[in-house]
């Protein structure tokens, strides 16, 4: 599996901002990822946590990145863009599974309250 | 946004940079449509945070990349762990971590450090807003630097602000070097109003182009023009505006009545206007009425026009005087009779220099005494942080035997000194805001520019400034000693002493404190002798239960004759109430103004306008020797047929006497005062002579001073000096209502016991003490502390040696002396310097010294005393604590 050295689970950012890079797809860059997590997930998310979240992301090859050339404006700024790599993919498939095997069967309960 | 991206590329892990950019992208978005305060605030937000989430997120990986954990802290050096001297923002954040962790697990020290430096601090800066205020702030007038007041000394008068209108006249047309002259009269007190309604209010006059000299514009209506000189004409103040106007705007281009005629308003001047003059510019902050002041140019003989004069672009005060000198040349040449004699000469002083001249020794003497006490608050703070140095010295010593890189050791302390700077500046400038709002409470005498002693940009920077430095200055001798502990040597010596390089960078500061106690001391010490020697001055006349009270007559009486017998009136109305033993009156309150100032002549037929001699004239009611309190020597007081007939006689003081006929009696003799009045006789009959009253400002002899019988003038204001049994305060409303039933048609205003004028009168001189007192106090009490800390650091640091010697035989009393010895040995120290420092510093203090003289010994040996025995109790209880140790037990620890 090739999930041996990162077999910790993610943390919750971590887990939204891979969430987040996925959903985007090309786009994916600080600002839009915090963006996207606000506008989907409701969560008011600090950047610098996100930041932070990104490099550790990137530090256990669950994302790769690369930077742009900066933008043909005035004052243009170079950006990084981020992807999923297949072990975040399988990272994520994996947290899915886990939470959706611990939902399992609890669903009346919740109704019933 | 620089200094956002300065913090964060020192703070980002160098692959991280392009977060810069993006955080920025994010913001400018973010905060579009917002303000931009609130967009620099999110924007800084959002940098510290990164900034801090980055640091910590380096710390973690590198934790992580070493397989271990590190706890004891970043002076322990680690794999990763930077042992040279390679600073980057994120060692300083730890460092600064560090060092907050150790001071909040220290609370007391801390907190005592604080309060020290605070103490410094606070009156630091409290002392230097009002240097701000009064110096350093330019005064609030278009370009004040050019602005200048004409002086004169003409006759026995220095520096006499006031001019004559042909003066003024002449210096408009000659002087080149000027681009406006002009001119304000001193203030008045005028009746506002009519009827019920009537209320005192002070005015004065100013020349049309006054105020556009002054830059000053009203906020509604007009300045004055060229056509008031026809008209009656008013500009009012902004308080008047509001308080008895109700703010109307509509009252611009109305008419009020004011001293009974009707004048039209034409504007209201600035909510914060202000005119300052130096001193005897004889128009206070009070005034509410200002009238047009028209020149006459044959006016000449009357010198009471305060004069300022706007310097022409590129000329000079140099230049603008050589030039009013030259003037004044060709007016004693242009008019012999006037000026031949008593040698006038004008003069030019920059207006803010002139303002601030007064109380400028006084401040600098403060200003002095609060950077000694924040001197001995730094030195306090250095002795305390030392002895924590000292004590982490095994620690510190451990630390860079195992790598840590002694500038990083030399960091953290500084760290620690600068956080606990900083929170005692914070204090300080808190104290200094309360502290100096209830200094103003005490109304210091004559201080002006009051209102612009607040707390402002300039005294924050001060503020940062001290603060910074006071760091260096406690911070950096126990820095410098922390991260020189050799390690070998603390640990062979199991942290006991401090070594002898430590222990004399102690002792020096225990002796600089001291000696700064001593001078402060002996200052205060001159103060309070000077205060005594104020006390004990015989004023030559009584002020206790006497009430000082200002009568004005409406317009009725015109007459010399009707004047007098309003007068009369009215001092036997008050005389016939009960508890009232004597009432006088004189044309000016004792103690608040001067006299009118004229030349006299024993030769009756002299025409010299001007001789070179001066007295002060005063025109009084008859029995006013007795109410007031004077003493007669020889001859009579002014009677009452002296005024219904209006003799020409005269009472004189005894200064007066013995210069004009020594050895002679006066009685009898003919004096010529220089004085036009179509009333006065100007040949007077000596009919008395009184020991001189201090009425003009109770502490010099500056003039000889004349009583002239009332009928001589026609002034329709007198002060009516009413004594009384007992305190006369009571009796204010009952004396108010009986000059009013005597019929002067105005309300009677400015009621104050004579007594209470003595005192404000000594108010500078108390208020100096007051500082200085409170000043001192503090300096003895912190260097009493810093010695005992000192000392008892020193006990508890011998305590092994002190154990072996009384093990070795040694009487508890042999332990007391060395110590005791120790104490005293560093006290004489501080006392003989501080006695050095006070005889080269105290001539600073002459200007504010009165009686005594700098150099007082009583006040030196007393303080040398004082400071010993202080010293000597402060030593005591630590030697005392050595002496009683048990001898085993301090082997063991």
């Amino acid at each position: 599996m090739a999930m041996n050295k990162n077999s910790e689970s993610l943390g919750e950012i971590e887990e939204l901002v891979l969430l987040a890079i996925l959903r985007l797809g090309d786009d994916a860059y600080g600002v839009p990822i915090i963006s996207e997590i606000a506008g989907r997930a409701g969560r008011e998310v600090a950047p610098a946590a996100v930041y932070v979240a990104l490099r550790r992301l990137r530090h256990k090859e669950l994302v790769t990145s690369w930077t742009s050339e900066p933008e043909p404006v005035p004052g243009g700024r170079a950006r990084r863009y981020f992807s999923v790599t297949e072990a975040g993919v399988e990272l994520l498939a994996h947290s899915r599974q886990k939470m959706l095997r611990m939902w399992d069967g609890l669903q009346p309960m919740l109704e019933k309250r | 946004m620089s200094a956002g991206r300065w913090l964060l590329r020192h703070t980002l892990p160098s692959d991280e940079l392009v977060i810069v950019g993006e955080i920025e992208e994010m913001c400018a978005d973010r905060y579009r449509d917002a303000r931009p305060w609130r967009a620099h605030l999110g924007y800084w937000q959002q940098v510290l945070a990164l900034a801090l989430h980055f640091t910590l997120e380096k710390r973690r990986e590198r934790r992580r990349s070493s397989g271990r954990r590190v706890s004891g802290g970043p002076l322990l050096p680690g794999p990763g762990f930077p042992t040279e001297r390679n600073f980057t923002m994120s060692t300083l954040l730890d460092d600064a971590r560090q060092a907050l962790r150790h001071l909040l697990r220290r609370p007391g020290f801390s907190a005592t450090v604080v309060l020290i430096l605070t103490i410094g601090i606070g009156p630091a800066v409290a002392i230097f807003t009002v240097v701000n205020g009064l110096l350093l702030r330019p005064l609030p007038y278009e370009d004040p630097d050019r602005l200048g007041l004409v002086r004169i000394d003409l006759s026995g008068l220095v520096a006499h602000p006031g001019i004559s209108h042909g003066e003024i006249v002449d210096l408009r047309e000659g002087m080149r070097s000027a681009a406006g002259v002009e001119a304000v009269n001193r203030e008045f007190t005028t009746i506002l109003g009519e009827g019920s309604e009537m209320v005192p209010r002070k005015g004065t006059t100013a020349t049309l182009g006054f105020f556009d000299l002054l830059g000053v514009q009203p906020v509604l209506g007009r300045s004055f023009i060229e056509a008031d000189r026809e008209e009656r004409v008013a500009l009012i103040s902004h308080r008047l505006w509001t308080d008895h106007f109700g703010a109307d705007a509509a009252i611009v281009g109305d008419t009020t009545i004011i001293n009974a005629t009707a004048y039209t308003i034409v504007g209201v001047l600035p909510p914060d206007f202000e005119l300052m003059l130096g001193p005897g510019g004889g128009v206070s902050t009070e005034v509410d009425l200002w009238f047009p002041l028209l020149l006459d140019p044959e006016f000449r003989n009357f010198w009471g026009f305060r004069t300022l004069v706007r310097l022409a672009p590129e000329t000079s005060f140099a230049e603008a005087r050589a030039e009013i000198e030259r003037l004044g040349g060709e007016m004693v040449r242009n008019f012999p009779a006037i000026y031949e004699d008593a040698g006038i000469r004008f003069d030019l002083h920059p207006l803010h220099d002139d303002l601030v001249a007064p109380v400028r020794p006084a401040l600098l003497v403060l200003f002095g005494a609060v950077a000694m006490v924040l001197l001995i608050a730094c030195n306090n703070a250095a002795g305390l942080l030392l002895a924590g140095t000292l004590a982490r010295a095994k620690e510190l010593a451990v630390r860079q035997a195992l790598g840590a890189h002694r500038y990083r050791v030399l960091s953290q302390v500084m760290i620690e000194s600068l956080l606990l700077a900083s929170a005692a500046g914070a204090l300080g400038v808190l104290v200094a805001r309360v502290g100096l709002q209830s200094l103003l409470a005490f109304q210091p005498g004559n201080l002006p520019r009051v209102g612009a002693m607040v707390v402002d940009a300039t005294v924050l920077g001060f503020a940062i400034a001290v603060t910074f430095l006071a760091c260096l200055a406690f911070g950096i001798i126990p820095a410098w000693q922390g991260s020189r502990a050799e390690a070998a040597d603390v640990l062979r010596q199991g942290g006991r002493t401090g070594g002898t390089v430590r222990g004399r960078a102690r002792n020096g500061l225990v002796v600089a404190q001291v000696a700064f106690s001593v001078m402060l001391l002996i200052g205060a010490g001159l103060l309070i002798r000077t205060m005594q020697q104020l006390q004990a001055v015989d004023l030559g006349f009584d002020p206790t239960n006497v009430l000082a009270l200002r009568v004005p007559l409406d317009g009725a009486a015109v007459e010399r004759e009707e004047r007098w017998a309003k007068f009369r009136t009215v001092a036997d109305e008050v005389r016939a109430l009960p508890g009232v033993t004597a009432v006088g009156g004189m044309q000016e309150t004792p103690l608040s103004g001067r006299g009118f100032r004229s030349s006299y002549s024993p030769d009756v037929d002299s025409t010299d306008e001007w001789n070179g001699t001066t007295a002060d004239y005063r025109w009084v009611l008859p029995d006013t020797l007795e109410a007031l309190g004077g003493r007669l020597l020889a001859g009579r007081d002014i009677s009452r047929a002296d005024v219904d007939q209006n003799r020409p006689v005269a009472v004189i003081d005894q200064a007066l006497a013995a210069d004009t006929w020594p050895g002679e009696s006066p009685i009898g003799k003919r004096l010529k005062v220089m004085i036009e009045s179509p009333n006065l006789d100007p040949v007077v009959e000596i009919i008395g002579v009184m020991e001189h009253p201090k009425i003009i400002d109770g502490r010099t002899v500056p003039m000889p001073i004349v009583l002239l019988p009332y009928s001589s003038t026609r002034r329709s204001e007198m002060t009516l000096l009413v004594r009384a049994e007992r305190d006369p305060a009571a009796l204010a409303d009952a004396i108010r209502v009986a000059v009013y039933a005597a019929g002067t048609g105005r309300p009677v205003h400015t009621i104050q016991p004579l007594d209470a004028l003595v005192v404000d009168a000594r108010a500078d001189a108390r208020f100096i003490l007051l500082l200085m007192s409170t000043l001192a106090g503090v300096a003895v009490v912190l260097s009493a502390a810093g010695i005992y800390s000192v000392l008892a650091y020193l006990v508890r640091q011998r305590s092994h040696e002190t154990g072996v010697r009384m093990a070795l035989g040694a009487a508890a009393r042999d332990i007391l002396r060395l110590n005791l010895g120790t104490g005293l040995l560093l006290a004489a120290g501080g006392v003989a310097f501080g006695l050095l420092g006070a005889l080269l510093l105290s001539g600073f203090l002459e200007s504010v010294l009165f009686g005594v003289a700098p150099r007082d010994p009583i006040t030196f040996f007393g303080v040398a005393l004082v400071v010993s025995l202080v010293a000597t109790l402060a030593s005591l209880v630590p030697a005392l604590r050595a002496a009683r140790s048990d001898p085993a037990h301090a082997l063991r620890s």
